[in-house]
């Protein structure tokens, strides 16, 4: 197991997009074809039923490290983690003996026949071969709690480079229905792009990167499709075989939540794949994002949510027509066959997204300010010329956002993280002044670098004036910017007012707690919001 | 005997167990175990602590003050164990040189040899090595037959260069316990210093320049004193070169290494390694080097949540610090019948003492009230940063 050991501890050290993907690569070229498997399944989070819950490692190695359970404790809050915290605890390993990732998950599998007993002496036995580091990735996976931090597209990068395949087709095999036993790594990455692989599976979704440069290198507004980028749920409508799929971004299918669209099981023709966005609109209005969100999570959607929050689907591209795979055309060639397939249908609740005319760069940045008047968050520039590649793609597809809201703060509570921040104060509630008062108006974390943090929590500790549970009070002292990208009234909150998406932009050690802003500056911002 | 030493440890226990919110209540136990101090417990009370630190009332003078005071008796150089300020400053003859060059030269600096005895008042008082950076001391003190030891920041293992630590004999063991927890258990050095090398080594191959962050005095001194310089070139920054100079001006031989200078172009640096300050690692200081990879060495790093906190590419567990072993091991072989435990995981160890059946308790608990926990707990969390 030491390559496969090797390879995560190398991952978490590096923040390198390209050391990630060679250090990928290189493990590949290391094993043999059955650990690929196993390794890309715990990639792609198909990890093995959990045989072992933490608490019971964590009694098994009680027994094994012979330590009162109060010490144990004290290690467990400081380190964050059970499965590190028993990998540090349990004596030095005295003859350790190297198998391949293939061989411990058929051992860990092989614990599903066996009864606690057994496991526990199975589960022994494997700590006495394994170093430290082994022992902590034996015991996440025993425990099913294996978390994996690189996205997908380096792994699919990595893969496209070891294998030379193409890397949108790597992609769609991974996100498909597989399973690590009965497969071979040669079968799992065959790929034939013409062919619909799945029938359910939806295409690696096309993300946009931010505009952040300027328009020198964009060419003429001509060359772009311009749409107003909309606040609202991404998601790929698939019919295949006679049947709908309802795929957002997270691989999750919404079909049970949306049923005003599940006449197109009749109504689409067979193998189409459109991507777009479903918004919350009513009476020819554009709601609130967080009113669809709402209505998401209840379990069922009831016909009041249906009347209240009435969700339209705003299509954009076209990935599949006719069982044929067409991201290879341009996106003026696929959109002008949305256009018509739409066209031709005219179905309810169902339209093109607008796209938007103008002669120069310049004119749209004047029409960017007017974007919350159109319930807008700023503009997609698409490239007229591209394809539909996988992943986030440099340079064809851009956000262009409108600045976050932004107001200054004041630190006034702040609370630990949870797992390997379980000892840092890392989250942190602020305030805005009012007659003399800091009013708390919202929560908010990260934005800040380690070093920030370090520093803030130090602050936190010496600052503080009341403990509640997990909850310090601090003197105030720390002005933070945070920024928002909405805001609503909430009876809720304290201050009558609740943000939504606060990230913290920077911490403002050039300003003093009386420099920060008032609850009536937000309340105003809160007004220019009402229509 | 047994029952007073039953009613001090109550004392602590309910202090412990905070149940002395009540104010009154408080003052009472207070009043009732300095009264029983005062006039029954045998043992004479050589340490106890004060507002400005460790203080020994019948030598008069402090161990490590944090303020300034007439007399102060220094374990070692490091920042938080050495202010400015001081009337007069006892140490060891190694530790002089870095005094003076952070403290400046006027400073009345008093050196002494390891086991060279000095009375004061009647307080025999003497230093030992204690293995944690060159001149570090644990300071023994001897009073009609009672002995105390201080162990100041130790580790056990030698480090090739600064004088090994030795136990020393004593009742009354003040132990420090930064890595007080059993997760904290340290490979034999030349393991870790295999790895520094291999990383070096690799970095070199794909054109990198290597840093290294380390304190300026301590860490930085073993790591040069292991590098391997047939790897390639090694360079230090400025701070480094200083504390490098001080020691070899005094005659103290440490290995010496070229300052890197800026104006260099940096293919000048590549393939070498420098050894920096940590509080350079974000600092545009480093953009000169690139191509470059970054690594830092201490005690923390032996967890993952440690390691993706710090701002290196590549962390290695290396302390100057006791593992959790080690400070088992200083305890025992002190023979102390009373551990007084500091700077740490003191509740933690001192719990795990008592369960050994030792007589341990956490210093500030000890005979003073005016401790603010607050502010202890800051000093020395695991992010509060190793030794300096």
């Amino acid at each position: 197991m030491k390559n496969f050991v090797k390879l995560f501890y190398d991952l978490e050290q590096t923040n390198q997009q390209q050391e990630k993907i060679n250090l990928i690569c290189n493990y590949l070229h290391q094993v043999d074809d059955e650990e690929k498997i196993w390794m890309l399944a715990l990639f792609t989070g198909r990890r093995p039923r959990r045989m072992a819950t933490t608490l019971l490692q964590k009694k098994w190695a009680l027994e094994r490290c012979e330590l009162p359970e109060w010490l144990f404790d004290e290690c467990y809050a400081a380190v964050g983690d059970m499965a590190e915290t028993i990998s540090l605890l349990l004596p030095a390993t005295e003859k350790s003996e190297e198998h391949s990732l293939s061989f411990w998950i058929k051992y860990i599998l092989a614990l599903e026949e066996k009864d606690e007993d057994e496991r526990k002496l199975a589960v022994l036995n494997a700590w006495d071969k394994l170093s430290n580091q082994e022992r902590f990735i034996f015991n996440k996976i025993v425990s099913a709690t294996l978390k994996i931090d690189t996205p997908q597209n380096l792994l699919v990068k990595a893969l496209a480079h070891y294998t030379g395949l193409n890397s949108a087709g790597i992609m769609h095999k991974l996100m498909s229905k597989w399973t690590p036993d009965g497969i071979t790594f040669v079968n799992l990455l065959q790929v034939n792009s013409n062919t619909v692989q799945e029938v359910s599976a939806p295409y690696p979704f096309l993300l946009a990167q931010n505009l952040d440069s300027g328009f020198e290198q964009m060419q003429e507004p001509a060359d772009w499709l311009i749409e107003w980028k909309w606040d609202g749920l991404r998601v790929q409508i698939i019919k295949r075989e006679g049947k709908l799929f309802i795929w957002n971004r997270a691989e999750e299918l919404l079909n049970d939540k949306f049923p005003e669209f599940l006449f197109l099981e009749e109504a689409l023709p067979d193998g189409t794949v459109i991507d777009g966005e479903i918004l919350a609109y009513k009476n020819g209005k554009i709601l609130p994002y967080h009113l669809l969100q709402s209505r998401i999570s209840k379990k069922h959607v009831n016909a009041k949510a249906l009347a209240e929050v009435p969700a339209v689907f705003f299509a954009f591209d076209i990935l599949e027509l006719d069982a044929k795979d067409i991201r290879e055309l341009t996106l003026s060639e696929r959109r002008k066959m949305l256009a018509e397939l739409l066209d031709k249908l005219s179905l309810k609740n169902i339209q093109l997204s607008g796209s938007i005319e103008v002669s120069s760069w310049e004119e749209l940045a004047n029409l960017r300010n007017a974007s919350r008047s159109y319930a807008a968050e700023g503009f997609m520039l698409k490239r007229k010329d591209s394809i539909y590649e996988s992943g986030r793609q440099h340079g064809n597809w851009l956000k262009w956002k409108i600045d976050p809201l932004c107001i200054d703060a004041v630190l006034i509570y702040a609370q630990t993280g949870s797992g390997s921040r379980s000892n840092l104060f890392t989250e942190y509630t602020f305030g805005l002044w009012e007659e003399g008062k800091l009013i708390s108006i919202t929560k908010a974390s990260g934005g800040i670098s380690d070093r920030e943090q370090l520093a803030i929590d130090k602050w936190v500790r010496q600052n503080t004036i009341e403990k509640f549970g997990p909850v310090r009070t601090v003197k105030p002292g720390l002005v933070f910017e945070l920024g928002f990208e909405g805001i609503q009234e909430s009876t809720r909150h304290k201050s009558g007012m609740a943000l939504r998406f606060p990230v913290i932009l920077k911490w403002r050690l050039d300003k003093k707690i009386e420099e920060a802003d008032t609850l009536a500056s937000l309340r105003k911002i809160l007004e220019s919001f009402k229509p | 005997m047994n029952s007073i030493l039953i009613n001090l440890y109550f004392f602590v226990m309910v202090k412990e167990l905070n149940l002395y919110e009540n104010d009154l209540l408080c003052n009472s136990f207070t009043y009732f175990a300095s009264l029983m101090s005062m006039s029954f417990i045998p043992r004479t009370h050589l340490l106890q602590l004060s507002p400005k630190g460790l203080y020994c009332p019948i030598g008069d003078f402090y161990i490590d003050p944090s303020r300034a005071v007439d007399r102060a008796v220094i374990t070692h150089a490091h920042g938080d164990h050495v202010k400015a300020g001081m009337k007069h400053y006892l140490t060891h003859q190694d530790s002089s040189p870095i005094i003076k060059l952070r403290i400046g030269t006027t400073a009345n600096i008093q050196g002494l040899a390891y086991g060279e005895t000095l009375n004061i008042n009647g307080v025999n008082l003497s230093f030992h090595p204690a293995g944690h950076i060159i001149g570090s001391s644990q300071v023994r003190l001897e009073y009609k037959g009672e002995i105390w030891v201080v162990s100041g920041d130790y580790k056990i293992e030698d480090d090739g260069v600064c004088t090994a630590f030795e136990s020393v004999k004593c009742h009354t063991f003040i132990t420090e316990s930064t890595f007080g927890l059993p997760i904290y258990k340290w490979a034999p050095q030349a393991e870790v210093f295999n790895e520094v090398n291999a990383w070096w080594q690799q970095n070199r191959e794909r054109g990198l320049t290597s840093i290294i962050l380390s304190y300026a005095l301590g860490k930085a001194q073993r790591i040069l004193h292991h590098l391997d310089p047939g790897i390639g070139e090694i360079f230090v920054h400025g701070s480094i070169k200083e504390t490098n100079d001080a020691f070899r001006n005094a005659g103290i031989m440490v290995k010496d290494f070229p300052v890197v200078l800026s104006g260099k172009s940096k293919d000048h640096y590549r393939g070498a390694i420098i050894v920096a300050p940590p509080n350079w690692a974000n600092a545009n200081w480093l953009k000169k080097f690139q191509p470059y990879a970054t690594a830092s060495a201490s005690g923390w790093m032996a967890t993952r949540g440690s390691k993706q906190k710090m701002p290196a590419d590549k962390g290695f567990t290396l302390s100057d610090h006791a593992d959790w072993e080690g400070l088992n091991k200083a305890v025992k072989d002190s023979k102390a019948e009373r551990v007084l435990v500091t700077h740490g995981y003191t509740k933690v160890f001192s719990k795990w003492l008592n369960e050994l059946g030792l007589e341990a308790y956490e210093l500030h608990h000890f005979g003073s009230n005016i401790f603010d926990s607050n502010t202890q707990i800051a000093e020395h969390s695991n992010l509060g940063g190793e030794a300096e």
